[in-house]
């Protein structure tokens, strides 16, 4: 691999540039090796040439008095960087720059656990804090405070936040979850939200609004500033927890499930992330393709009805949990079982009735009570050599919307040789359909078939209403381009704000379709 | 190119055991899975260095490499080296520079690990633990 330079910056600017990076950071935290560094700064579930997102160098400052200074540096080059935290959003980009020649500004070394309050029920950390990281940690101090993690485990509390994850307990709205950011700005000032505005405020992680406006949400998806410190809120350990598995044998149930689900969610009866889940996912956590197919396109009913048969799944697959005092939640199940046995052939599980050996029960058990792990990243093992790219947009929970989604996924999918392998997640009036994409890295036609049709879904989701609540670094153009009502209002005005707190243009230009005036197209 | 051609090689695709042997041995002076030689032995590794790597196992690799299929990275390794052969942890044939270069590069599934997340020296430790296998007991996570 050729080393290359950041947009705009000659070779002798660049060797000053890393000279005074390396005295901001010292000389071991500034990568520039083409071989041994670099590679891992890049996306390993690329569908576009890994050229398009090298980066010229990364940087890993320690603490925020080095990210200070490494900001000055780069404002005085007017150097791109690109941060990430625990480096780990795949599927999404992981930590490859939007384009080739950033610098990657890696703060997986700030990576401290700042704070556990047991009382209040918060943790506050900083950006290079992983799931497990917390999760073991509250382990060690003996904490009744629970993580809410995304599915592969190794992700960032902080990161997953920002870029609008969730996870799988009642608290797995992460960004509603988040209460007290500290941010610096492209001018190095260091800002305090919401209560932590307050000089000795005690309240910097318990309310989260403050005075004036409310600007957390500022930071989120944005290139606005480099968050460095959040509060989260964490979930006590309740008295009881009883996850539960829900089969349906027919496709056209997932109407059906959508209709019975939506009024347990909007009234808080079904408290956590309500995951309901094709039987593909299901099967590619545990089986391989090839042990029951070999030829080429999707796999046909006939098979999917024997695996379906074989690990004792349905169509459709629903997860939900119990929490609370047991006469309680023995109370909330009567409501919900009689609920979805409304619908013929439904099939009611708990922990007992599923085997031990049984690998997608057995982790949708530990998400549903935060308990950090990967197992999920078996879908890439479903063929030799996988690699998935996620497609996710957003929808009302009806019956209608569920399926018309569904359909619109499934077909164009089929149409283009691959598996469908997707999931419902409803959070509480929304419904995320996540489409995992799975390819095999090493071909490169599969990789740019892959790449077109998630550039159609765009389009089609678009042209049905449906827009994505998160994308991968290639298509953050093309799909903040479709969130453009009156004439793109929401983005100009995103733009103007970049204009104005970053106005060298140095962080992570082009995030979620978010430019500096220097790159814009057009340089208005 | 020598690299692109081990590349090539080992992320073929369905490559055999052999192949994975037969590539990683030529170009890098190793012994791949399946094989006997050690390029350090437990005896060799001290103590402490021992625990050192056994805690970076398990900050690092175990979520994804420990003993069962539901861990993807000893499922994806059970499936290209037979079953019950997946887990670092019982591999009796790594070494340093094996793990090294697939820790930098990444492999099928896995992506690589950023020297801003685990530096040299950590990953100089990590692979003489791991060179130093087998370890029947599982480090404490």
């Amino acid at each position: 691999m050729e080393s290359v330079l950041p947009p705009g910056i000659k070779r002798e600017q660049f060797a000053a540039l890393l000279a005074d990076l390396k005295k901001v950071v010292g000389r071991e935290f500034v990568f520039t090796d083409t071989q041994w560094e670099l590679p891992a700064y890049n996306d390993a579930y690329l569908t576009t040439p890994a050229e398009l997102h090298q980066p010229s160098a990364a940087v890993a400052p320690a603490n925020v008095e080095e990210l200070q200074r490494v900001l000055e540096v780069a404002r005085h080059y007017k150097a791109p960087l690109w941060t990430i935290s625990t480096g780990k959003n795949f599927a999404y980009g992981g930590p490859a720059p939007r384009k080739a020649g950033y610098i990657v500004l890696d703060l997986k070394r700030m990576n401290r656990i700042l704070e556990v309050n047991e009382k209040h029920g918060y943790a506050v950390v900083e950006p290079g804090v992983s799931y497990m990281d917390l999760y073991r940690h509250l382990q060690k101090i003996g904490s009744k405070l629970w993580v809410d993690c995304a599915a592969p485990g190794w992700g960032g509390v902080l990161p997953n936040m920002t870029e609008h994850g969730v996870g799988y307990t009642p608290y797995g709205d992460h960004v509603t979850m988040q209460c007290g950011m500290e941010v610096m700005l492209a001018d190095g000032t260091l800002v305090q939200t919401g209560m932590g505005a307050l000089p000795g405020s005690q309240t910097n992680h318990l309310y989260k609004y403050g005075l004036g406006p409310s600007v957390d949400g500022l930071f989120t998806q944005s290139n606005f500033g480099v968050v460095t410190k959040v509060g989260m809120w964490l979930m006590p350990e309740p008295p009881g927890y009883r996850p539960y598995m829900i089969t349906f044998e027919k496709e056209s149930d997932l109407h059906a499930i959508t209709e019975v689900l939506r009024p347990l969610k909007v009234n808080m009866l079904i408290p956590a992330v309500a995951m309901t889940v094709e039987m593909l996912w299901e099967a590619a956590v545990q089986i391989t393709r090839r042990d029951y197919y070999t030829g080429k396109g999707p796999i046909p009913d006939s098979v999917r009805k024997k695996m379906r048969s074989d690990l004792k799944i349905g169509a459709w697959n629903f997860y939900g949990a119990l929490y609370g005092p047991p006469p309680m939640m023995d109370n909330t199940w009567e409501v919900i079982h009689d609920a979805f046995a409304s619908i013929p052939g439904a099939k009611f599980y708990f922990d007992e009735d599923r085997s031990k050996d049984d690998v997608a029960w057995q982790y949708r058990k530990k998400l549903g009570a935060g308990i950090p792990n990967m197992t999920e990243y078996n879908v890439m093992n479903w063929i030799p050599n996988g690699a998935h790219i996620d497609f996710s947009p957003i929808s009302p929970v009806t019956g209608a919307d569920a399926t018309k989604q569904y359909e619109l996924i499934r077909d164009r999918c089929n149409k283009a040789g691959f598996d469908y392998c997707g999931e419902f997640a409803v959070g509480w009036r929304d419904m995320h359909h996540i489409f995992c994409l799975t390819f095999d890295r090493n071909d490169a036609k599969q990789k740019a078939r892959a790449n077109k049709l998630f550039g159609d879904l765009v389009d089609a989701a678009a042209a049905a209403g449906y827009g994505e609540y998160r994308t991968h670094v290639d298509f953050m153009d093309r799909i903040a381009g479709t969130y453009n009502w009156n004439d793109s209002a929401l983005l100009r005005m995103h733009e103007k704000v970049k204009d104005v707190v970053d106005p060298s243009g140095i962080l992570s230009p082009g995030k979620m379709g978010i430019w500096p005036k220097s790159m814009r197209k057009g340089k208005a | 190119m020598m690299k692109a051609r081990f590349m090539s090689e080992v992320f073929a695709g369905r490559c055999a055991l052999a192949s994975v042997l037969m590539s990683a041995t030529l170009m890098l002076g190793i012994v791949g899975a399946g094989g006997t030689a050690h390029a350090a032995s437990a005896a060799a590794v001290s103590p402490e260095a021992l625990e050192k790597g056994a805690r970076l196992f398990v900050k690092n690799c175990i979520m994804c490499h420990e003993r069962g299929m539901d861990n993807p990275g000893t499922a994806a390794l059970s499936y290209l080296y037979g079953k019950g052969k997946g887990a670092l942890a019982d591999r009796d044939n790594l070494t340093p520079d094996f793990v090294r270069y697939f820790v930098r590069n990444g492999r099928g599934l896995m992506p690589a690990f950023r020297t801003g997340e685990l530096n040299d020296e950590e990953l100089k430790v990590l692979a003489e633990y791991l060179s130093a296998g087998p370890h029947p007991a599982t480090p404490e996570k």
